[in-house]
C-alpha cells in the first residue's frame, strides 16, 4: 500500500431531492466509497455508490470526471479510472435520478499522495555492512514518515502543516505525535515479538490524508567470526563457519557483533569471553574482540573455540557461540557450495 | 695382548662415537625440519623483497606468496610491448584490490587499481606488468570510490580496526625538472580526511571537476548529506534524514539515488535527489528487501525484492513495472550509457536469509552476466565466467566506465578486480 487517498466528499442535493428526503436520522442520501483506500499516483481506483434512500436498481446513474460525462443514463454503480500524478486532482461526480424524478448528486475529489514509512534500529552493524540495522531487544527503533502532499498548483504542503499520529500496535503514542513530527523513536519489540508501527498524516486543512503501517520484528543479536588477515585486515567477506578450516598457519580472528544496542564496538560494556579447547583465554584488554590462534606444534589439529559475548548493561544481550576449527589444507573441505575458500587462506 | 685389547677398545669407542654422531644427525635433522616447517608457516625464510621489479616488487612478492592461479585471460601474453585490447573478461590483478578504474583508449585500456594491503596504486594494461603509480602506505584499504584516474576516496580502518576513515585523495605526480629522470618517479597520494563520522560517500560521475557527496552520522543517529569538492571546500548540505542506513549512488551529473539498507522481509524505500536544486522525489517505496540500480537517464531503474526466501528482479520505466526472467539482487546490476542494463545473475541462490547472509559473506554466488533491454525487459546472457573461462565470480560493486565500454567489478571471494568488455 502506498498512497493515500484524498478525501473530500461533498454531498450536494437538489432542492427537489432535499424536499422529498428531508427525513431525520437517515444519513447521507448517497454513500461514495473509493478503493483502494490509499490511492497511488497513476494507479487504478474504483469509486462506488450506495444508498439507503434511493432505489439504485431503478435509477439512472450518470458519472462525470472533472465535469466531463463518462457514463450517461446507465445503471453502473461503480466507476474505474486511472489517477493522475502527484499534485493532480480528479473530481468524480455522480448524478442519480430515481424513477420519481428525484435527483441526488455526490462528488469526491481524489488527490493521490505518497507516504513512505521508513525505519531502522539504533543497533550496531560493521561499517561496510550493506544490510539494515535490525532491532534487538533493548534497542531503539527510529521511524521517519516521508509524505508528499502536493496541491494542484504544484505547491507541496509544508512539513509544519501536517499533523502526524504515531501508533504502535494500534495504540496512539501521543508523546511523539503532533504537528510537524515526522519522525519518532520507539523501544524495540520484545524478544521474539513483533510490533506493527503505523503513522497517519493529515494536512491542517484536512484535504490530504495518508496512512501506512509496517511490521517490525524483533531480532536476536548475533556474533560473526571474521579472519583478521595480517596483510588485508578484517575480511568481512569471509566469516569462519561453525565448522571451519582455517589453514596451516596461525590466525587472528575477530568477533563481530550484529544488532547490539551499543553502537560503538569498542565500548567497554561489551564483554568477550573466549575459550580455546575449553581453556579460558587471557585477552588483550585493548582489543578483546580479537583472538590469535596459534597452530599447536605437533599437537591437535582441531580445536573447539567458544565465545560468550555480553553487553554488561543489557542482560538480554548475551550470545554464546562455538566453532570447531581445523588447521589443515583449505583446498578440501567445504561441503557448502555457496561458501568458497580464498586461495590465500 | 695389550695391543689387541687396546685395538678392540679403540674400535668400540669409534663405533660409539659414530653411532652418537649418527643419532645426533638424525635427531637434529628431524628437529631442523620441524623448525623449518614452522618458520615457513610464519613466513620466515621468504625471499626479501628487492623492490626492483617492473611494477614494484611488493606486488610481485604478494602474488608469489598468495596466488598460484593463472590468469583467466590466458589469451593474452604477459609482458608484451604491444597495445592489446582488453579481453572479454580481464582480471586486472591477482592480488586483492580495493577498487579499479579503467581509462578507455583507442586500441587498449588502462586500469588503475588500489592494492588492498598497502593502499598503493598500480597501473596496468592487458598483457602488461603492473606499474606502481603511488607508494603512499595506507594499510587495509577496504573500498575505493574513484572519480577519475587521478582522484579517489579510500576507505580504511581507524585505529581500533573496527571503524572506517574516508580519505579523499589526489594522485600527485612529481614535477618534471629538466635533466631529471622524473618520468619513472613514483607519485604520492595527497588529500584530506572526511569527518570521522562519515558513513558513506559517492562521487559525481559526470562533472568535470571532482565533486563528493558524503553522508555524516550525527550524534542523535540522524544523518546529513553534504556535497563538496575533493578538498572538502564549498560544503553544501543537500540531504537530511532521521535515519543513517542509506546507500548512495551518484548515477548522473545531477541525480543521486538514496536507498535504505535492505534486509529480507523488511520494508525499504529509495529516493532520487536532483542537484543542485535539492529536489527529492520517490523512486520506489515500501518494498521488502529492496535494492535499486538506476539508469543514468533517470527514466528507468531495476529493483529487487527479497521476502520469504524469494528474490525477484523488476524493471520499472515510464511505461511498465514488471518482473524479469532473471533472479538476482539489484546490487549486482549496473546501467550502460543508454537503455541497457547489465546484471550478474547467480546460477543458484542458497536457501537462507537473503540478501542478509550474502552481505555478511556467509554465502557466495557463482554469477553469469546478462544484458537487459531497459525498454521491454528482454534479457540475454553475455558471458559465463565459469563456462567460458573456468572461474567462479561473486560480483560485488559493479560500475560502468565513463565510456560505457567496460563493467568494472570485484569478486567478493578473492577480492580481485575485474573488467568485463561489453
Amino acid at each position: 500500500m502506498r498512497f493515500l487517498l484524498l478525501l473530500t466528499l461533498f454531498f450536494v442535493t437538489t432542492s427537489s431531492y432535499a424536499h422529498a428526503l428531508a427525513l431525520p436520522n437517515l444519513g447521507e442520501p448517497i454513500i461514495l466509497s473509493v478503493k483502494p483506500a490509499i490511492v497511488e499516483p497513476e494507479s487504478d481506483v474504483t469509486v462506488s455508490i450506495d444508498s439507503f434512500l434511493l432505489d439504485l436498481n431503478k435509477s439512472q446513474i450518470n458519472w462525470f470526471i472533472d465535469g466531463k460525462s463518462v457514463f450517461k443514463n446507465r445503471n453502473l454503480r461503480s466507476l474505474q479510472f486511472h489517477t493522475g500524478v502527484i499534485g493532480s486532482e480528479s473530481v468524480v461526480s455522480v448524478i442519480i435520478q430515481d424513477p420519481s424524478g428525484v435527483e441526488a448528486t455526490a462528488d469526491v475529489a481524489i488527490r493521490p499522495v505518497e507516504l513512505d514509512l521508513l525505519w531502522e534500529a539504533r543497533s550496531y552493524t560493521p561499517p561496510l555492512y550493506m544490510g539494515r540495522a535490525l532491532p534487538a531487544p533493548g534497542s531503539q527503533v527510529v521511524a521517519e514518515a516521508r509524505v508528499r502532499f502536493v496541491r494542484p498548483n504544484g505547491i507541496p504542503v509544508a512539513e509544519k502543516d501536517i499533523v502526524y499520529t504515531w501508533l504502535v500496535n494500534g495504540k496512539g503514542v501521543s508523546s511523539v505525535s503532533g504537528r510537524g513530527r515526522s519522525s519518532a523513536t520507539f523501544p524495540a519489540p520484545l524478544l521474539f515479538g513483533e510490533d506493527i508501527l503505523s503513522v497517519e498524516a493529515v494536512s491542517l486543512d484536512e484535504k490530504f490524508r495518508a496512512e501506512r503501517q509496517v511490521r517490525i520484528p524483533s531480532t536476536e543479536p548475533l556474533v560473526v567470526l571474521y579472519r583478521a588477515d595480517p596483510l588485508l585486515g578484517i575480511q568481512y567477506q569471509h566469516p569462519i563457519p561453525s565448522r571451519g578450516v582455517i589453514g596451516l598457519s596461525d590466525v587472528t580472528v575477530v568477533a563481530t557483533p550484529f544488532f547490539t544496542t551499543t553502537v560503538d564496538p569498542t565500548n567497554t560494556t561489551l564483554s568477550y569471553e573466549w575459550r580455546v579447547g575449553g581453556e579460558l583465554v587471557d585477552l588483550d584488554k585493548s582489543h578483546p574482540s580479537f583472538l590469535t590462534l596459534v597452530v599447536p606444534p605437533g599437537g591437535e589439529l582441531t580445536t573447539k573455540l567458544d565465545l560468550v559475548f555480553r553487553n554488561t548493561v543489557s542482560f538480554l544481550e548475551e550470545v554464546s557461540q562455538s566453532w570447531d576449527l581445523s588447521f589443515q589444507d583449505t583446498g578440501s573441505s567445504d561441503s557448502n557450495p555457496f561458501f568458497r575458500s580464498v586461495d590465500s587462506l | 695382548m695389550n695391543t689387541k685389547i687396546f685395538f678392540v677398545v679403540g674400535l668400540m669407542v669409534l663405533v660409539l662415537i659414530a653411532a652418537a654422531f649418527g643419532g645426533w644427525y638424525f635427531y637434529i635433522s628431524k628437529k631442523q625440519s620441524e623448525v623449518t616447517n614452522e618458520s615457513t608457516f610464519r613466513g620466515l625464510g621468504a625471499s626479501i623483497p628487492s623492490f626492483d621489479g617492473i611494477g614494484g616488487s611488493l606486488r610481485g612478492n604478494m602474488e608469489e606468496t598468495f596466488t598460484e592461479g593463472e590468469l583467466v585471460t590466458k589469451d593474452i601474453a604477459t609482458s608484451t610491448t604491444e597495445s592489446l585490447p582488453p579481453p572479454k573478461l580481464w582480471r586486472v590483478s591477482k592480488v586483492p584490490t580495493a577498487g579499479v578504474y579503467v581509462v578507455a583508449q583507442k586500441k587498449t585500456a588502462t586500469a588503475f587499481f588500489v592494492d588492498r594491503a598497502t593502499g598503493n596504486i598500480f597501473r596496468t594494461s592487458p598483457g602488461k606488468e603492473p606499474v606502481r603509480v603511488t607508494n603512499t602506505l595506507i594499510p587495509y584499504v577496504q573500498d575505493v570510490e574513484w572519480f577519475d584516474e587521478k582522484t579517489l576516496v579510500l576507505r580504511h580502518p581507524d585505529e581500533s580496526g573496527l571503524g572506517l576513515l574516508y580519505f579523499a585523495a589526489v594522485i600527485s605526480y612529481p614535477t618534471t625538472t629538466p635533466g631529471s629522470a622524473s618520468s619513472s618517479s613514483v607519485a604520492t597520494l595527497q588529500g584530506s580526511y572526511l569527518p570521522k563520522e562519515t558513513i558513506s560517500v559517492a562521487t559525481n560521475p559526470a562533472k568535470k571537476s571532482p565533486q563528493l557527496l558524503y553522508l555524516v552520522r550525527e550524534k542523535s543517529g540522524s544523518s546529513i548529506g553534504v556535497t563538496s569538492d575533493i578538498k572538502l571546500k564549498n560544503p553544501q548540505r543537500v540531504w537530511a534524514s532521521s535515519l543513517s542506513g542509506w546507500v548512495l549512488s551518484w548515477v548522473s551529473e545531477k541525480q543521486v539515488v538514496f536507498r535504505q539498507k535492505s534486509a529480507e522481509g523488511i520494508s525499504g524505500s529509495s529516493y532520487s535527489l536532483s542537484l543542485p536544486e535539492k529536489v527529492l522525489s520517490s523512486l520506489i517505496g515500501n518494498k521488502d528487501g529492496l535494492s535499486v540500480s538506476a539508469s543514468q537517464s533517470g527514466d528507468s531503474f531495476l529493483y529487487s525484492t527479497a521476502i520469504n526466501g524469494k528474490v525477484q528482479l523488476y524493471l520499472k520505466n515510464t511505461t511498465s513495472d514488471h518482473v524479469l526472467d532473471i533472479t538476482t539482487f539489484a546490487d549486482k546490476c549496473v546501467w550502460g550509457n543508454g537503455d541497457t542494463a547489465y546484471c550478474a545473475v547467480p546460477d543458484a541462490l542458497p536457501e537462507t536469509s537473503l540478501p542478509d547472509a550474502w552481505y555478511r559473506g556467509e554465502v557466495h554466488t557463482n554469477d553469469r552476466w546478462f544484458s537487459i533491454n531497459g525498454r521491454d525487459g528482454s534479457v540475454s546472457e553475455i558471458v559465463s565466467p565459469e563456462s567460458d573461462f573456468g572461474t567462479s565470480i561473486d560480483v560485488v560493486r559493479p560500475k560502468m566506465d565513463p565510456t560505457g565500454q567496460y563493467i568494472i567489478f570485484t569478486d567478493a571471494v578473492q577480492g580481485t578486480g575485474w573488467v568485463l568488455t561489453i
